[in-house]
């Protein structure tokens, strides 16, 4: 008898886990509330990384002279023809998504899932029709949303979410950003390079405090946010604005969670700004999902839903993949998409189970951010005797040939074995080059074969054999 | 690079041990990095400075000096409150480069450890040190 998996949500998680079950033979029915594609098409990844090539290309044009190009006038962003990019290449996906999902007859139901009853599903449409989707399994993949502050409501005026970042049609002259994670500071260089004047809050003591983020990658980070005049301010929180003259008025003050700030500021400090744009994190929809808690699926007290390694819930036949998961995981797409592919296993019958360990990270900062696997810290609390080894990248002829010189990459290795542990890297396509590293990782390679791997000249890829020579302690340009 | 006997080292100077120079100012002292080093360091794109009011403790690193070729933190000499910074820097870094004595100083600061000017080099000691082959 074919089994019948429902998937709630059709973003990485959902659409991948679809694909994966139809392949396996499984009848699939997806329930989508709004545009397939989820966050990371519609209001994250794709929109962001569109913006982002914008505003980086505006700034190399900016600099147009140093790299002996005359440009006569001025360069300046065109709000409404970059949003009409953006939504172009979105729906394109879109599109593309939905002819996967066609392609693997998978029924698709755009509306709002219901959870009628065990092994029931319901979807109720925007015409107000009723469809029935009966499951023998169940995978949640509904998401998130931004999270919003109570004393910060979203207006999307002058109060906006990161979904209404994306769609701005003008570049607002100036911004005050609270949070300085991943999507604050992607946003910080964004918008700055767009031609707003970006001041960027974060409560702890640096930006992009993420345990798996190397502390020198934040250092970089911070001095090339001063280079662009991107004013940050660690160790603060937003205690509130008021309207004044036109503006907000924000008021900012020390944070209890971090350490002091530089001088022992501890006053409040005052900035007029025209908007405000809040990244403090995402919640999850999972209040929305009507019947949900009829199931026995176990969620924390923020409502994030509680998944073993396998993605199972707390429910025999109910998994969970993606976003939904909250930050005990990773929550990020491609972490969504190898649970959402696990689980659709493990719907028929399998037994994977997910490895966190080796999830890459990727940040689109200017310059970008990756890693992957464990810090110096983490590796050293592991129990692993470590050292380190870093290679500016502009040791390297490529970054000085395209003008990209700032960052690093470095190599986290174990002293004995030379076995590499982590790598983390801040400078030009550090998004790409980590891939090698996930590679280098999951093959348990060690520094000795990434040094002895000839990497073609000349490019950025070079940095990660110039590092992996200096932990052999035979440094060649670095 | 320049040879050393193009090196200007002026006689007027005290140096620390990772090449900055100070030179004493009515009770204040004004602090930069030395010919050698702006040489050593090649093209400077990026100078990131303390603030003003910021303390610093002898051999804490101040700042950080960018250059084409590498990134070099700079160490206190002597322990400070900064009371001035060049801002001419932030437009044009590479000021240091062409009057690292002059135009491209770095900080004004009040000492709060005045003994520690004892532990300073003379030009001449400080030319002594860079003469050695090992020396960076």
């Amino acid at each position: 008898m074919t089994t019948k998996i429902a998937i709630l949500g059709a973003g990485p998680g959902g659409y991948t886990a679809a694909v994966k079950a139809a392949q396996m033979g499984a009848d699939v029915t997806v329930i989508k509330k709004d545009q397939a594609g989820g966050t990371c098409l519609n209001r994250g990844c794709i929109p962001s990384k569109v913006m982002i090539s914008t505003a980086e290309l505006l700034r190399k044009m900016q600099k147009a002279g140093s790299y002996g190009i005359a440009l006569e006038g001025d360069v300046r962003a065109d709000m409404p023809a970059l949003m009409e990019r953006k939504n172009r290449i979105v729906n394109a996906q879109t599109d593309g998504i939905l002819k996967l999902l066609n392609h693997h007859h998978v029924r698709y139901i755009r509306g709002e899932g219901v959870i009628r009853k065990n092994n029931l599903a319901a979807v109720r449409t925007n015409q107000d029709e009723t469809h029935h989707a009966p499951w023998d399994k169940l995978i949640i993949a509904a998401g998130t949303r931004p999270f919003e502050l109570p004393e910060l409501p979203f207006d999307g005026e002058r109060i906006l979410s990161s979904d209404h970042a994306l769609n701005l049609q003008t570049v607002p002259e100036s911004l005050l950003i609270v949070g300085g994670g991943v999507i604050g500071c992607e946003f910080a260089f964004l918008l700055s390079a767009l031609g707003a004047r970006v001041t960027i809050v974060e409560a702890l003591s640096r930006m992009l405090p993420l345990p798996s983020v190397d502390e020198a990658c934040s250092t970089t980070l911070q001095r090339e946010m001063k280079k662009r005049k991107i004013r940050f301010m660690v160790d603060s929180t937003v205690a509130g604005a008021a309207e004044k003259d036109g503006k907000l008025n924000v008021e900012i003050r020390s944070s209890p969670s971090g350490g002091n700030g530089s001088g022992g500021k501890n006053d409040p400090v005052f900035q007029q700004v025209d908007k405000i744009l809040d990244c403090i994190g995402r919640t999850p929809v999972t209040p929305d999902i009507e019947g949900l808690d009829a199931l026995g699926v176990e969620t924390d007290e923020k409502g994030w839903i509680q998944a073993n390694e396998k993605l199972e819930t707390g429910s025999p036949g109910v998994y969970a993949v993606g976003d939904i998961l909250g930050p005990s995981k990773i929550m990020l797409a491609h972490a969504a998409w190898t649970e959402g592919m696990a689980a659709a296993q493990n719907a028929m019958g399998g037994e994977k189970s997910m490895d966190y360990d080796r999830v890459p990270g990727a940040i689109f900062t200017a310059p970008e951010v990756a890693n992957v696997g464990l810090t110096q810290t983490r590796a050293r609390e592991a129990g692993y005797g470590v050292r380190a080894d870093s290679v500016l990248f502009r040791a390297l002829g490529k970054a000085q040939a395209i003008g990209d010189i700032a960052g690093e990459a470095k190599i986290i290795s174990e002293i004995d074995t030379g076995r590499i542990l982590g790598v983390h890297i801040i400078g030009p396509h550090a998004t790409d080059l980590i891939a090698e590293a996930a590679l280098a990782l999951k093959m348990k390679a060690t520094v000795r074969d990434l040094a002895e791997t000839i990497h073609a000249h000349p490019t950025l890829a070079e940095i990660m054999m110039e590092a992996a020579m200096k932990a052999m302690d035979q440094p060649l340009h670095g | 690079m320049k040879p050393m006997d193009e090196l200007i080292i002026p006689d007027d100077l005290l140096f620390g041990s990772n090449h900055e120079w100070i030179r004493r100012e009515n009770g204040h002292a004004r602090v930069g990095i030395s010919d050698y080093a702006q040489d050593q360091l090649g093209e400077i794109v990026f100078a990131e400075l303390p603030q003003v009011g910021d303390t610093f403790k002898k051999d804490d690193a101040f700042a950080t000096i960018e250059s084409v070729k590498t990134v070099s933190e700079l160490y206190m000499p002597v322990s400070v409150e900064i009371i001035e910074v060049n801002d001419a820097i932030g437009d044009a870094p590479d000021l240091i480069n062409q009057s690292p004595y002059e135009k491209g100083w770095l900080i004004v600061i009040r000492p709060s450890a005045p003994e520690e000017f004892d532990t300073l080099m003379t030009a001449g000691e400080y030319i002594g040190k860079i003469k050695e082959p090992d020396s960076q």
